[in-house]
């Protein structure tokens, strides 16, 4: 893997390195210096993939705070698609998984939705990065989608019966010392499989786009027409993967966290 | 084999849970109530349609009613009228038979009353003239009151004529 990353030099920038730039024209090394001086238990130094995360936060929040606000019963253009994109998290994303009970996590899926989706997106840019084709990332949101389902079931069916709910009832006894071990890896495996298949499929895409353009260098010039219109082709398909990426992983956030909230299903 | 990118993840966590906050507080919340006060006035406008148009079709069938009945009642004074007129009719050509009748009757008793005065006269100047005449024949004057009878007589004779 890590091989990989280096063949293609799609690695994340590294820990703040000497001559770290954004868009070959802001220097972050200055401020990584000061961040290290700091000594901090943790690493807080920043670099691309963190100013792209920054990025895709606050315009996803301007697009939102933009929708919904300002004057005019109907909307247009681009407000009209962010109501859209938001009536679709709300109604078929959050309330079909989560009833009207989900109201209340609607920021934090929805959060998800456009963090995940802006992320996406301002990847596809050129000389923007993708933070979610880096595992620490997905990592991350997954696992924070790990403790939001715990404490949702823990909050909802007690502390000690959700762990006991966690195996199916009607069992017979002797059939539970392998079923807990199996459904405790089964919780662990949900968020595993969220962080992986939004890492490889943001990474998939990229590696694709870049192996098709490198072709062309392989073999010639005179296959540039080919390699730019397949590499093209790819990247229309990355943006419909950006959308995709994004749905699944809330969708199934929304699936885990109304198991969570109704065991009985 | 993984690297473990402990910024990455700490700046993942910051940035996510800051934009769910931002969201939750200030994102969200408008435009729900924007699309939901949309939702409720195209609504009211489909409601406030249907309650027109449920009125329009009351006001239609109420005017219907009203022009059925007020063509009944013009059928009604029409019909009034008409039988009123032959009332009228009957009225006043009974009234004028009368009125002829009792003017037919009128004229046969003057006719009766001239004829019966007629003759009275007629018989004085008959009376008067026979005396003369009989006077003269007889060459006699005679008391009328003697001779009634004579006159009489005479008097039928000269009716026959």
């Amino acid at each position: 893997m890590q091989q990989i990353f280096n063949e293609f030099n799609l690695r994340p920038e590294s820990q703040g390195g000497h001559g770290e730039r954004i868009f070959e024209v802001i220097n972050l090394e200055p401020i990584n210096h000061f961040i290290r001086s700091l000594h901090l238990p943790i690493d807080v130094t920043i670099n691309k993939a963190v100013v792209m995360m920054w990025l895709s936060a606050i315009v996803a929040f301007a697009l939102i705070y933009y929708a919904g606000h300002g004057r005019g019963l109907v909307a247009r253009g681009l407000k009209n698609a962010m109501e859209a994109i938001f009536q679709f998290v709300k109604l078929d994303i959050v309330e079909e998984q989560l009833g009207h009970a989900g109201q209340s996590y609607l920021p934090f899926v929805g959060g998800l939705f456009f963090f995940i989706l802006f992320n996406n997106l301002l990847g596809l840019i050129p000389a923007g990065f993708s933070a979610g084709s880096n595992l620490s990332v997905t990592a991350t949101l997954a696992g924070m989608v790990l403790i939001v389902i715990i404490y949702t079931g823990i909050k909802n069916q007690g502390p000690l019966r959700y762990w006991v709910n966690l195996a199916p009832g009607g069992l017979p006894k002797p059939l539970y010392v392998l079923m807990y071990p199996i459904e405790f890896i089964s919780l662990l495996s949900k968020p595993f499989s969220l962080a992986v298949r939004l890492f490889a499929n943001l990474l998939a895409g990229h590696i694709v786009i870049f192996s098709m353009l490198t072709l062309m260098f392989l073999f010639g010039l005179w296959l540039a027409p080919v390699s730019l219109a397949v590499a093209t082709a790819i990247y229309a398909f990355e943006i419909f993967v950006a959308f995709m990426q994004a749905y699944i992983f809330t969708i199934l956030t929304s699936v885990y966290l109304g198991q969570a909230l109704h065991p009985e299903h | 084999m993984v690297e473990v990118f402990g910024n990455l993840m700490f700046w993942t966590a910051v940035s996510f849970l800051i934009l769910v906050l931002l969201l939750g507080r200030y994102g969200f919340k408008p435009l729900a109530e924007i699309l939901a006060s949309r939702e409720r006035k195209i609504r009211e406008s489909l409601e406030g349609a249907e309650n027109a148009r449920l009125e329009a079709e009351r006001l239609l069938r109420e005017y219907e009613e009203k022009l059925a009945e007020a063509r009944a009642e013009a059928q009604k004074f029409i019909a009034e009228g008409k039988s009123l007129g032959e009332n009228l009719r009957a009225e006043i050509m009974q009234k004028s038979e009368e009125e002829a009748k009792r003017m037919i009757a009128k004229a046969e008793e003057q006719i009766n009353r001239d004829v019966d005065q007629a003759i009275k006269e007629l018989r004085a100047e008959v009376a008067t003239l026979s005396i003369d005449l009989a006077s003269k024949v007889i060459e006699k004057e005679l008391n009328q009151n003697t001779h009634e009878e004579l006159i009489d007589k005479y008097l039928s004779e000269v009716g026959r004529f």
